[in-house]
C-alpha cells in the first residue's frame, strides 16, 4: 500500500509542472494590460508603470516570464500582489476560510445527502422517495448563483436569520448559509446516488439471504446494505471536498466570505497571473491529496480491494 | 463594539428534500426609530461598505476605496469645502496655517500649525511633509501619487531627477524646510501657478504626510497605517475589514462616532442585500442592483444628487473619414435620447449633460453645449442628410460589456431607428483590454470612443484635461493648441474669475470643435441605514466621516 501511495504520490510532479505551465499561459494570454486596470482610466504615473513592469517582469516573453516565476518557487517565493501582499501570505490568511466553508458544506452534503438517500431507498416509491427525487431535481436545475441570491435575499434580509454578508459572526452562524447553497448541488447527486446504490443492494442476493435467515433490519442495512453501495458515493464525495474548495468563487462573492475564491476572483480581473497560478496549483495539489485519500479508504470499505 | 441588532434563531432539526428547515425565529426588536435628530451625538460604531483597496499606503493610493479610509486617518494639508454657493471648492485644513505665494506663484511658503503627531509618537513637522514628498516622487519606489509632483501636475524643481527608474537623485531640488521654522515647507515650482491649482493639486486625501516608519517600511504600512486623523487603526487589516477607532491624541477637531469599520466587499450587489439586513450603515456608492428600488426602501437615508465629478462622453477620432463632418458628429449627438436612457435604465441616477463640469465646481454648470447636446430625431435627421449622409453607412461603439452594455445598445438602437444607420456594438471584457485596443490604433475608422473620465479636484480644469494634446488619457488624440493655451493660462490666473472664464472659454472651444462631448454625467447615489445622521457624500465621492454620528446606540 505504501509503494502504491509513493507511486501516486510520484504523479503529483507532472501535474504540478502542467498546472502551473497551463494557468500562467492563459492568464499571459488575457487581454489587456493588467497595470491599466490599476489605475481605473486615471492617468497612470509612467515611473509607476516602469516600476511595476520591471518587479513583476511584464516585459519580458512568456517562458521568461514563466521560468522567473518556477525559479521564484523553488527558491521559496511564491509571488505578490500587484500591491506587495505575498501569495504564501494570502494563503495563509484565506485558506482557513475556504477549508471551514467547504468542510461545513462537505458536512451537510454528506448527512443530509446520504441520511435522505437511504430514507429514500427504503421507502421506494413512497411521498418522501417522491419529495427527495422532485427535491433534487429543483436543486440540480437552479444555477447556484440564483440559489445564492435567492436564499440570501430570503433568509438573510428579509427572516433575519443568518448574516448576509461577512464572517464577521463567526462560524457557525456566518457559515451555515453560504455552505448549504455551496452544497445544495452535490447534495442533490449524493443523494440520488446514495439512493440508487443502495436500492440496488438490497435487492441482491446476499441482502436476502440475510433477511431469509432473520437478521434484524438494522444490522442488514448496517452491515450488508450500505458497506457495498457507499463505494460510489463515498468517491463522489471525495473529489467533491476539493470541488467544493475551488468552487467556492461564486459563493464567497455573493455572501462576501474572504477565502480563496474571492481572492482568485479579484486576481482573475486584475491580471495578476503569480496569485492565480499559485491558488490553483495550490487548489489541484489538494484535490489530489483528498483523492489519493479516498483511493486508499477504499480497502476499508472493501477489503477485496488490493492496492498494488 | 456595540452588539449587532439581528434576530435570533434556533434549528428546528426537520430535514425534508435538501432544505433545512428553520423554525423558533424571534425578533429582538430594536427596529424603533430615532425621535429626534441629534446629529452631533458622540459615541458608537458605524460601518461603511468599500470595495477592496489596493492598497492603503497614502502616497500609493489612487482610487476612492483607499481614499475614504484615509480621509478618516489623516489629516492633509487641504480639504474640499462646499462654499457659500454650493459648490465645492478647495480649503486648507485644519493642519495648515498659512499659505504664501511668492514670485508670482513659483515659490510657495506653506506653514503647519502645531501640535499634530502621528499616533506613534512622531510630530508632523514641514520635514514630514518633504520626506513623505521626495519619496512619492522617487522612480524607484514606484509610488502611484508620484505624477502630482510632474510637470503636467505641479512641476517641483528638480522632479526628473528623481523620477526615472534609473535616476538615483534622492531629493527634489525644490522641496526644503524652512530655516527658520521647522514647521514650514518650502516648494519651488518650474512654472507659476494660481493659488487655487496649487491647493487643489494637494488636496483631499491623495497627499497625506506619512511618518519616518510608514516610509522605511511600507508593507507593515499597508497592514496597518499611522496616522495623524482624527481616527486610528488600533488593529491590522483583514482581508475583510479595516476597523478605526478614536484617535485620543488628536489635536483637531475630534471624530463624532467612537469608531468606524470599513468593510470590503467583493460583490458589490451584496452590500444592497446587507444594508436592508441592517448589517451595514452606509454605501456611498449604491450598486447597480440598488438603484431602482432605493428611494422606495430608504426613503430620506438616500441621497441622489446631479454632479458628481464624474462624465461619460463619446469621442472621435480627429483623423476619422466617418466622422469628417461636424455636422455627422453633432447628428449622432442628436440623435440619441439620454434622458430616456436615464431614467429607464438608471433609474434617474444619471443626469444628461450640457458641459463637461457641471455647477458643484466653481465656475462650472453654465451650458456650455446647448443645442449640439439636445435630443431631437428630426432635426439630427436632416443634420445627417444635409451632411451628404453617413460615410460607410455604419458605426462601432466600444464598450466595456459588464458596465455599461444596457446604455450603449440603448443608444445604438436610437442611432439606428433616428438616423436610418447601422450601428453595433464592439465589447471588451475590461479596461485594461479596452485602453490595450485603443493604444494599438486597431480602431476602425467608424469606431466611436465611448469612455469616462473622473476629476481628481473639483475644478474644470480637472474635468478637461483630458483633452489636452499632452494628456496620458487623450485617446482620441484630440488636439487643439488654443484648448492647450486657454487651459494653461487658467492655471496661473491668481483671480479666480478670470481663471474660470479661461476654463470656459477652453470647453467651449473643445465642444465647438466637437471631437468629444459628454452625454451623460454621474450623480452622487448613497444609501444609510437608520442608525445614523449627519451623512454628506461630496462630488467626488468622499464621505465627512468624522462628522456623522451614531444615533441609535444598540
Amino acid at each position: 500500500m505504501s509503494r502504491y501511495a509513493a507511486r501516486r504520490g510520484l504523479q503529483f510532479v507532472p501535474v504540478f509542472f502542467g498546472t502551473t505551465f497551463l494557468v500562467y499561459f492563459l492568464m499571459f494570454a488575457l487581454p489587456g494590460d493588467p497595470l491599466a486596470n490599476l489605475s481605473a482610466g486615471k492617468q497612470a504615473n509612467p515611473a509607476y508603470l516602469a516600476y511595476l513592469q520591471e518587479q513583476f517582469n511584464l516585459d519580458d516573453p512568456f517562458f521568461i516570464q514563466y521560468l522567473k516565476y518556477l525559479g521564484g518557487i523553488f527558491t521559496g517565493d511564491l509571488g505578490q500582489t500587484f500591491r506587495g501582499q505575498s501569495v504564501a501570505e494570502i494563503f495563509v490568511e484565506r485558506f482557513p476560510v475556504t477549508l471551514k466553508l467547504a468542510l461545513t458544506a462537505f458536512v451537510f452534503e454528506a448527512i443530509l445527502g446520504v441520511g435522505i438517500g437511504v430514507w429514500a431507498a427504503l421507502r421506494k416509491g413512497r411521498f418522501i422517495d417522491n419529495l427527495s427525487l422532485a427535491g433534487s431535481l429543483i436543486l440540480i436545475s437552479i444555477p447556484v448563483f440564483v440559489l445564492g441570491y435567492v436564499a440570501q435575499w430570503v433568509f438573510g434580509v428579509k427572516l433575519g436569520w443568518f448574516p448576509v454578508a461577512g464572517i464577521s459572526d463567526g462560524w457557525p452562524m456566518a457559515y451555515i448559509l453560504p455552505a448549504i447553497v455551496l452544497a445544495a448541488l452535490s447534495l442533490a447527486y449524493v443523494l440520488r446516488l446514495t439512493r440508487q446504490s443502495l436500492l440496488e443492494t438490497i435487492n441482491s442476493d446476499y441482502v436476502r439471504t440475510a433477511r431469509a435467515k432473520g437478521l434484524p433490519p438494522w444490522t442488514i442495512l448496517r452491515k450488508y446494505g450500505l458497506r457495498n453501495s457507499l463505494i460510489p458515493v463515498v468517491t463522489f464525495l471525495g473529489a467533491d471536498l476539493a470541488a467544493l474548495m475551488g468552487g467556492a468563487v461564486v459563493i464567497e462573492g455573493i455572501f462576501n466570505v474572504p477565502g480563496i475564491g474571492q481572492q482568485l476572483y479579484s486576481s482573475i480581473r486584475l491580471g495578476e497571473a503569480v496569485v492565480v497560478v499559485g491558488l490553483v496549483t495550490a487548489l489541484v495539489i489538494i484535490y489530489l491529496v483528498v483523492n489519493l485519500l479516498v483511493d486508499l479508504l477504499y480497502g476499508v470499505l472493501d477489503p477485496r480491494i488490493r492496492y498494488e | 463594539m456595540f452588539p449587532k441588532a439581528r434576530k435570533k434563531f434556533t434549528i428546528g432539526g426537520v430535514a425534508l428534500a435538501g432544505a433545512l428547515l428553520l423554525t423558533s425565529c424571534s425578533s429582538s426588536g430594536t427596529d424603533t426609530e430615532a425621535s429626534s435628530s441629534p446629529s452631533d451625538v458622540s459615541g458608537g460604531t458605524y460601518s461603511i461598505a468599500i470595495e477592496d483597496p489596493q492598497t492603503i499606503v497614502p502616497t500609493n493610493c489612487y482610487e476612492l476605496y483607499c481614499q475614504q479610509v484615509l480621509s478618516a486617518t489623516y489629516t492633509g494639508l487641504f480639504t474640499f469645502e462646499a462654499g457659500e454657493s454650493g459648490a465645492y471648492e478647495v480649503a486648507q485644513s485644519e493642519l495648515t496655517s498659512s499659505v504664501e505665494a511668492s514670485d508670482e506663484g513659483k515659490n510657495w511658503k506653506i506653514t503647519l500649525n502645531p501640535g499634530f503627531t502621528f499616533t506613534n509618537g512622531e510630530k508632523v513637522t514641514a520635514s514630514t511633509f518633504v520626506d513623505t514628498w521626495n519619496y512619492t516622487a522617487n522612480g524607484g519606489n514606484g509610488q502611484q501619487l508620484g505624477f502630482v509632483f510632474s510637470p503636467s501636475y505641479l512641476n517641483v524643481a528638480g522632479y526628473e531627477d528623481v523620477s526615472g527608474p534609473k535616476t538615483t537623485g534622492e531629493k527634489m531640488s525644490g522641496l526644503a524646510v524652512s530655516k527658520d521654522d521647522d514647521l514650514t515647507i518650502e516648494v519651488t515650482l518650474e512654472k507659476a501657478l494660481s493659488p487655487e491649482i496649487f491647493q487643489n493639486f494637494l488636496a483631499g486625501p491623495q497627499i497625506m504626510p506619512m511618518p519616518t516608519a510608514g516610509l522605511k517600511n511600507p508593507k507593515a504600512f499597508d497592514k496597518q497605517l499611522i496616522g495623524n486623523g482624527p481616527y486610528m487603526m488600533a488593529e491590522p487589516r483583514t482581508g475583510q475589514e479595516i476597523n478605526v477607532v478614536k484617535n485620543p491624541d488628536y489635536a483637531g477637531t475630534a471624530g463624532l462616532a467612537d469608531a468606524v469599520d470599513f468593510r470590503v466587499y467583493e460583490d458589490k450587489q451584496t452590500m444592497w442585500a446587507d444594508l436592508q439586513a441592517d448589517n451595514l450603515d452606509l454605501i456611498p456608492d449604491l450598486p447597480n442592483n440598488a438603484l431602482s428600488s432605493a428611494s422606495e426602501v430608504l426613503g430620506d437615508r438616500y441621497v441622489n444628487d446631479p454632479g458628481a465629478l464624474s462624465y461619460s462622453f463619446y469621442g472621435f477620432a480627429s483623423d476619422s473619414k466617418t466622422f469628417k463632418e461636424k455636422d455627422v458628429r453633432v447628428a449622432i449627438s442628436k440623435a440619441i435620447n439620454w434622458s430616456e436612457i436615464n431614467e429607464k435604465i438608471w433609474f434617474d441616477t444619471r443626469s444628461t449633460a450640457s458641459s463637461f463640469a457641471p455647477d458643484t465646481i466653481p465656475g462650472g454648470g453654465t451650458d456650455v453645449c446647448g443645442d449640439k447636446c439636445v435630443f431631437d430625431a428630426t432635426a439630427a435627421k436632416s443634420l445627417l442628410d444635409g451632411a451628404g449622409g453617413l460615410p460607410g453607412g455604419s458605426v462601432e461603439i466600444g464598450v466595456i460589456a459588464s458596465d455599461s452594455k444596457d446604455t450603449q445598445t440603448a443608444a445604438c438602437n436610437q442611432l439606428q431607428t433616428n438616423l436610418g444607420i447601422e450601428c453595433s456594438l464592439k465589447s471588451f471584457s475590461g479596461f485594461g483590454e479596452y485602453l490595450d485596443f485603443l493604444a494599438s490604433g486597431d480602431a476602425p475608422d467608424n469606431f466611436i470612443y465611448a469612455l469616462g473620465w473622473v476629476a481628481d479636484h473639483p475644478t474644470i480644469q480637472s474635468m478637461i484635461t483630458i483633452f489636452e494634446s499632452s494628456n496620458f488619457a487623450n485617446d482620441i488624440q484630440y488636439s487643439n493648441s488654443e484648448v492647450d493655451r486657454l487651459i494653461a493660462e487658467g492655471n496661473v490666473a491668481t483671480d479666480p474669475a478670470t481663471q474660470q472664464q479661461k476654463w470656459v472659454e477652453a470647453e467651449q472651444l473643445i465642444l465647438e470643435d466637437f471631437y468629444a462631448y459628454p452625454y451623460q454625467m454621474r450623480n452622487t447615489v448613497a444609501g444609510w441605514s437608520n442608525r445614523i445622521d449627519n451623512v454628506v457624500v461630496n462630488p467626488l465621492g468622499m464621505i465627512n466621516i468624522p462628522k456623522i454620528s451614531v444615533i441609535e446606540q444598540g
